[in-house]
Parts: structure tokens; sequence; C-alpha cells
């Protein structure tokens, strides 16, 4: 493989990680999952990097190799009643599509929004997306309830929403 | 259902607190309702980037030291450190160990002390029998029963081996157990990450995208790092064992035992000590600035160089490509 191709493909394949990360996310509900996902699909690509027709979308093809993936680590790893199924995540498939440029414009605004949190809030979620820690441990660690840590969850979450919807709006508005 | 509703049906769902009715529930929503297909990837692509900020963040967190008054201000804020306590257990299984602490540098799930010692007792296991039995693997020239360059004792992601100067035209893949030979360059991809194990038991560890080459003269070990993040940790030995160098394009690191990290990106260059005596001698002036433990040094072309107490924050933005 020539050092250019090798460029191009890692340069789009970056480009499309925020939107591949979601879609695994959101076919499997498993954050543990999503890493080796991600991995496995690049793995996949890379290797059928030749065959890949360079006047098409990479991001329709990635997706298409994405999906085949995650309906590989179904069958192998999913238990059906806990999983979603396989229509649903084809239909995640093509909304991952449908929606991937804006998955790249929030991606943008979340970052300026993540650097907004609070040092307590960033303190919950350090523990829960960064140790994968659980509720109750969380809870035990800052010594508050389960309950109140759930609330800052959820609070944080909807704060960053509407961060990201305003800043989104802003940027329309000055257009 | 409402927004709110749809809102912690979903946030449920991607923490895998949902239960199996509530699951069947979004499954529903999702094969019929497009404003919940959108919901839940616009919520899946938060999560996952909260996750990765978060992870970074862990990866690099460690207690602040006490810092000398003239710390350089320029200097970006960035840390890596490992607990220390793990690597002062005897036994050559917990010198494994030490290899598996350096590789939470770039592991992006944490894990119990239990887990890395589960993991580094299967990982010497491992690394036994490939020593054994590999020698198709084997594509190091031998002198004097050491190898030139590490083995890889564990890879992630994608790592290639490269002839140097020909990029990615026949660039192999290396795995757990890869010898890696002098002359060739070892470049972990922006999804990637390496250990490697010399065979005195010097501890090698790349994060992602970093590129370096590796070679020995007599007995000092060279390694050449071009980009990115290395970690190397050397113990004492009980016999005598040359120097070891880390050679950038900014100046020579030099140590015998210590660990030591440098990060190189385009025009600068870190040096951090967690333990051991480190000195980092300057290619343009041949100033020299020597390091202890809990030391940095923050390094460019021209600037003074402090050895400076303390920890710094970092995280590696990585590049496209080995070259850039």
């Amino acid at each position: 493989m020539k050092n250019t191709e090798h460029r191009s493909f890692i340069q789009l394949f970056l480009k499309e990680e925020p939107v591949l990360r979601a879609f695994f996310w959101s076919a499997t509900g498993r954050a543990e999952a999503v890493d080796d996902l991600l991995q496995e699909t690049a793995a996949v690509l890379w290797g059928k990097w030749d065959e890949f027709d360079r006047s098409k979308p990479f991001r329709r093809w990635s997706l298409g190799i994405a999906k085949l993936e995650v309906l590989k680590w179904r069958q192998r790893l999913a238990r059906s009643k806990e999983s979603l199924s396989e229509e649903a995540v084809e239909r995640l498939s093509e909304a991952a599509q449908e929606h991937a440029e804006e998955v790249d414009r929030r991606h943008l605004f979340l970052t300026e929004c993540l650097q907004s949190l609070s040092e307590s809030c960033w303190s919950v979620l350090n523990m829960k997306y960064g140790q994968n820690m659980h509720i109750a441990g969380i809870a035990d660690r800052l010594e508050k309830s389960v309950a109140a840590v759930e609330m800052i969850l959820v609070r944080t979450r909807r704060a960053l929403r509407d961060c990201i919807d305003r800043k989104i709006t802003q940027a329309e508005g000055g257009q | 259902m409402s927004t709110p509703e749809l809102e912690k049906l979903i946030d449920d769902y991607l923490d895998g607190h949902a239960t199996e009715a509530e699951v069947q529930r979004l499954d529903a929503l999702v094969r019929n309702d497009p404003k919940a297909r959108r919901e839940l990837i616009l919520a899946s692509a938060m999560h996952a980037e909260i996750r990765q900020v978060a992870s970074a963040r862990q990866k690099h967190a460690k207690p602040r030291m006490n810092r000398r008054a003239g710390a350089n201000p320029a200097a970006p804020k960035a840390a890596w450190r490992k607990s220390t306590k793990a690597l002062c257990i005897a036994g050559i299984g917990l010198l494994v160990l030490a290899g598996w602490s350096m590789a939470a540098i770039y592991a992006s799930r944490s894990e119990s002390s239990q887990e890395q010692l589960d993991a580094a007792k299967r990982e010497l296991a491992g690394l036994q029998l490939t020593r054994a039995g590999t020698a198709e693997q084997d594509q190091a020239s031998r002198s004097g029963g050491d190898w030139i360059g590490p083995q890889v004792v564990s890879a992630r992601g994608t790592v290639l081996s490269m002839q140097e100067g020909e990029g990615i035209n026949q660039a192999t893949q290396v795995h757990s157990g890869s010898m890696i030979p002098s002359g060739r360059e070892l470049w972990t991809c922006p999804w990637g990450g390496v250990n490697g194990r010399y065979s005195d038991d010097t501890f090698v560890s790349m994060d992602r995208d970093t590129l370096a080459d590796f070679a020995q003269a007599g007995e000092t070990r060279q390694i050449t790092l071009k980009k990115g993040l290395l970690s190397v940790n050397r113990w004492p030995a009980k016999q005598g064992r040359g120097s070891m160098i880390i050679k950038t394009a900014l100046g020579l690191v030099t140590f015998r035992d210590a660990e030591v990290a440098v990060l190189l990106t385009k025009d600068q260059a870190i040096v951090e000590v967690a333990h051991g005596n480190v000195e980092f001698k300057r290619t343009t002036d041949g100033k020299i600035v020597k390091l202890v433990m809990g030391q940095y040094v923050v390094i460019r072309s021209d600037n003074e160089l402090l050895a400076t107490t303390g920890s710094l924050k970092w995280r590696v933005e990585p590049s496209a490509t080995p070259g850039s």
C-alpha cells in the first residue's frame, strides 16, 4: 500500500470516527464494545481498501462495513433480550448515515461545552465514563446518595445538550 | 413519548441500565420513529465523546506535586504517572506487571489492580511460550544472546514495522511476540499502542501515533523517537548493563536505570522522570540538564532548560500519517 493511499485512508477514517462510535454505541448499548468494533471495522476497511471505489462516499461504505461488524457482534455475544433487534440495527445504520453531518457539527460544539463544565460535574463524569464506575460506587466515593448522583448526571447531560443547541443556534444565526 | 422521557430511556440504555422491557420499548421506537433514531444517534455520539475525553483525563491524571517557583509557564498542561507501589514487588512476574502499568498510558479501559496482575501473569506465560518456540516470528539479528530491539509484549490496534525511509511500503503488522530488529521503524496508528520488552527487562511503551526505531551499539541501547509519546522503564539490574539513549531531533536523553517518558511534537519535547537519574543534552547548543525522580523539563531549540519538580498533563493529538 503506497504512502499516499495510506494517508488518504487514515484521514478519511479519522473523520468518520465520531459517527462510527455513535453508531456502535447506539446499536449495541455497550460502551465496552465500541473500541473493539472500531478496531475490527478499521481492520476490515483497511483490508478492503484496494476494492473501494474512490468516487463513492467513504462514509456510506464505512457505515455499511460497520453495520456488518455489529451484526456479527450480535451473533457472537449479544443476548437478544438485552440488545436491539437486527431490524433496529439496520435502521440505526441508515440513521447514522442520515445524521452524520449533524453528528460532526455537534461534535465540534460538544468539545467546547465540555470545557465549560464545573469540576464537580467532571468528577462524576470521570468516574462514570473514565473509570467505568457504577452509580452506587460513585455515590459512595462522593458520599452522596445514588439519587443525587443520578440527578447530577441527568442535569449535566441536559446542560450539554442545551449548550450544543445554543451554540448551533448562534452559529446559524450568525450566517 | 415526551422528549425528557425519551432522553431518559436512551440514557439508561446507553448506560447499560435499561431493563429488558425498556430495551424492547426502545427497540420498537427505533424501528418505527425517525425522531427516536435521531435522538439515539446524537445521544450516543455525545456519550462517546464524553467517554473519550474522560478516559484521556483519567489516563493522564496524577496527584500534583509541589512546583518550584520559576516553572516554565508556557509548558502545556499534561501529566502521566504510574503507581510505583506495584513496581516495588520482587519477581519477574511483577516486572511484567510494571510493563502493564505502563500500558495503562494508552489503554482506553481502566482495570482493577487484580485484573492487571492477572493480565501480567497471562502475558508472562505467553512471553515464555513465545521465547521457546516462535523462531519463525523472530526477525531480529541476535548478538551474544540479546536481540537488538524489543520483543512486543502486547500490541493494541494497528502497529506497523517499516523499513526506515520506505514508509509503509513493505510494512508488516506487529503482534504480541513479534521481534523488532534494528533498522526498522515502529509506528503506532492513531488508534494503536504497543508494549515491548528487551532481553534485559527494559520495558518500552509507545502511545498512539508514535514513531520510533531501535538500535544497539555495544552495550548501549538507543531508541530514536521521531514523534509521539515513548516511555521506558529500567529498574536496577543485578548485573551491570550499558546506558539507554532516547534520541530526538532536539537532543539526547541518557540514563542507565530510570523510568522516563518523552513526548516529542514538531517543535517541542518534554522529558519527565518518574524514577532514577536522567540527563538531557540539547543538540543546538550542547546544554545539559539533569533530572531526578519527580522532575520534568520542557525543551525547545533555544529556551532555557529548567529541571522542574512536578508533573504535567498532556494529551497526544494524533496526526494522519507517520511522516506528518
